[in-house]
């Protein structure tokens, strides 16, 4: 699941891509807040936020089919806790009656409303995360205020895990490739030595890194790259998820 | 996988979210003050490390796995405030980047495994390892630190969960820590074998893991940690005594809709009779809870300390 970024839908060309990313890093927590604030979503309210956020996404030329199908990867483990619901509410009767009654009634809603936040939520997130570049998001992170240490480190992530997981990936190619049936214990052992090669490499790595850093000017901050302005499409923006949010949250 | 938006109620991803910010900007200063540079940028790198290495899986029960969590194993490599920025930035990347754990939830995944996580393990670690502990003693240090900081992460998301009235606290905490322990095993035995491989190849690059633990530290850590479940219990009983400002404005506002019990019911739970218990078992399991804690502590520091002075009687 962590190996799927979005990285390929950033390069696309769309009024939604070129956005001040700070802009769009505040319009997708205002939703969210607005989302996970109100009670479970009515349908107009669903209705709103599907066509608002297809929309969105349809403007930014994204994949509306791999953004659903990647979005609805959180339903199954939100499911597992969104189910407990009915049965609190049937007074823990597993039978038909008693989770069709009208008082798990409330339960079943509850399920709803936790399925349809954490889906809406997760589909605001990804198409923030398909319609920005990771320099811009952290570049805006840095713009508002992000402690640079933080920051540094997001940007090394960002960096670097690919690199890192390519090498684990053919770490664990030559150890199936010269102990294919190791199973239980051994397995376990043997990734535990895996990870502390990786981590010895990693950490070489880092140093070579540094000093590569060192030889470029490095003086203990990354160089800001001011990029970016908020103008009236930003501004819009913003104020139509503010709005959405505010409708949806109070209505 | 991580708590996705919307699991969790207001009265408790905000005061998480709030205690995790508050203890990882303390922890940037910290680092700032005290690391140079070239520490940095190596620990920006670990970061990234512990992303990749959480692709690491494992065989758990009945056709599911588990994956490696890396908070024990960087807590006790890179020291324990990093550990927990490194931990958080990776939480970060994966909600930003990946969408994979919420942004509200961020807070409460940060509690779980950027400061439980790293903190348990950091500690545990520390109580038993001396700078003359043989090799099996450390591996074994590093199988049990990491193995309890996967259950007690476990038991404060489920805390969290039971707090936000998505399950009843005895089933949701018993799952949750029977699971992880089962879990734990795995992220034990990868710690050991990680810790193991250092120990022999680069035994440098484990952090001061000898060195006797700081006891100004540890008393200031557990402090705050104390204070943190007071707020965090008193947070609770002030949410869930009155309903707060936007649900009060929905039930005012929205008292026409008031018929349509099934679409409007706002917070199902305080329209159960009994409520009033429940709230009083909350703010008592809370304040039981700190004080089962505080004692502990307590006593661990005690006997730690009877401990380094016999250590530097000898």
């Amino acid at each position: 699941m962590h190996a799927t970024s979005f990285e390929s839908l950033t390069y696309i060309l769309s009024p939604i891509h070129g956005l001040d990313a700070r802009a769009k890093i505040a319009a997708t927590l205002l939703l969210i807040c607005g989302i996970v604030l109100t009670p479970p979503l009515r349908a107009v309210e669903a209705l709103l936020l599907a066509s608002l956020m297809l929309g969105v996404a349809a403007i930014a030329r994204l994949p509306i089919g791999r953004l659903l199908r990647r979005s609805a990867a959180v339903l199954p483990f939100a499911a597992t806790i969104a189910l407990l619901a009915p049965l609190q509410h049937s007074g823990g009767s597993w039978n038909a009656a008693g989770l069709a009654s009208s008082w798990a009634g409330g339960g079943w809603m509850i399920t709803w409303g936790i399925l349809s936040k954490a889906w809406f939520s997760a589909f605001a997130m990804i198409v923030l995360a398909a319609s920005t570049r990771s320099a811009d998001l952290l570049a805006a992170l840095r713009r508002l205020k992000v402690p640079d240490v933080f920051v540094m480190l997001l940007s090394f992530i960002a960096r670097y895990v690919g690199v890192l997981a390519s090498q684990l990936r053919s770490l664990r190619i030559a150890l199936a490739s010269r102990a294919p049936h190791l199973s239980g214990r051994a397995l376990l052992r043997s990734s535990g030595s895996l990870a502390g090669n990786l981590f010895v490499r990693s950490y070489e790595r880092g140093e070579r890194i540094y000093q590569a850093m060192l030889s470029r000017g490095y003086t203990g901050t990354l160089p800001a790259s001011a990029a970016g302005r908020i103008g009236p499409a930003e501004v819009l923006f913003v104020m139509t998820a503010l709005l959405t949010a505010a409708a949806v949250a109070l209505y | 996988m991580h708590i996705p938006d919307g699991m969790l109620e207001a009265r408790t991803w905000i005061p998480a979210w709030l205690g995790s910010a508050g203890v990882l900007a303390y922890g940037i200063r910290r680092v700032r003050q005290t690391l140079s540079d070239g520490t940095i940028v190596m620990m920006a790198v670990m970061a990234a490390l512990i992303f990749a290495l959480q692709m690491l899986n494992f065989p758990v029960a009945g056709g599911t796995s588990g994956h490696f969590a890396g908070g024990a194993a960087a807590a006790i490599v890179l020291g324990l405030w990093p550990a927990m920025l490194v931990m958080a930035a990776v939480l970060t990347v994966q909600a930003l980047f990946f969408a994979d754990g919420g942004i509200t939830a961020l807070g409460a995944n940060m509690l779980t495994l950027a400061v439980v996580a790293p903190l348990v393990g950091w500690t545990v670690h520390r109580i038993i390892v001396r700078p003359t502990s043989s090799r099996g003693a450390r591996l074994g240090a590093s199988f049990a630190a990491a193995w309890l900081s996967c259950v007690s992460a476990a038991i404060v998301a489920a805390l969290m969960l039971w707090l936000s009235g998505r399950a009843p606290l005895v089933p949701v905490v018993g799952v949750m820590s029977m699971w992880h322990a089962l879990i734990g095993i795995g992220e034990g035995a990868i710690t050991a074998g990680l810790v193991g491989y250092l120990l022999a190849v680069r035994p440098d690059l484990l952090d001061d893991a000898g060195r006797p633990i700081d006891m100004r530290v540890a008393r200031k850590a557990l402090v705050g940690l104390g204070a943190l479940a007071l707020v965090a219990a008193g947070l609770s009983f002030v949410a869930s005594s009155s309903p707060d400002g936007l649900e009060y404005a929905y039930e005012h506002v929205g008292g026409a809709l008031a018929d349509v019990t099934l679409l409007s019911s706002p917070m199902p739970d305080y329209l159960m009779p009994g409520i009033g218990n429940e709230t009083l078992a909350g703010i008592l399991a809370g304040i039981v809870g700190v004080i089962v804690t505080g004692v502990l502590a307590y006593t661990l520091l005690t006997a730690l300390r009877a401990r380094r002075a016999a250590d530097t009687a000898e």
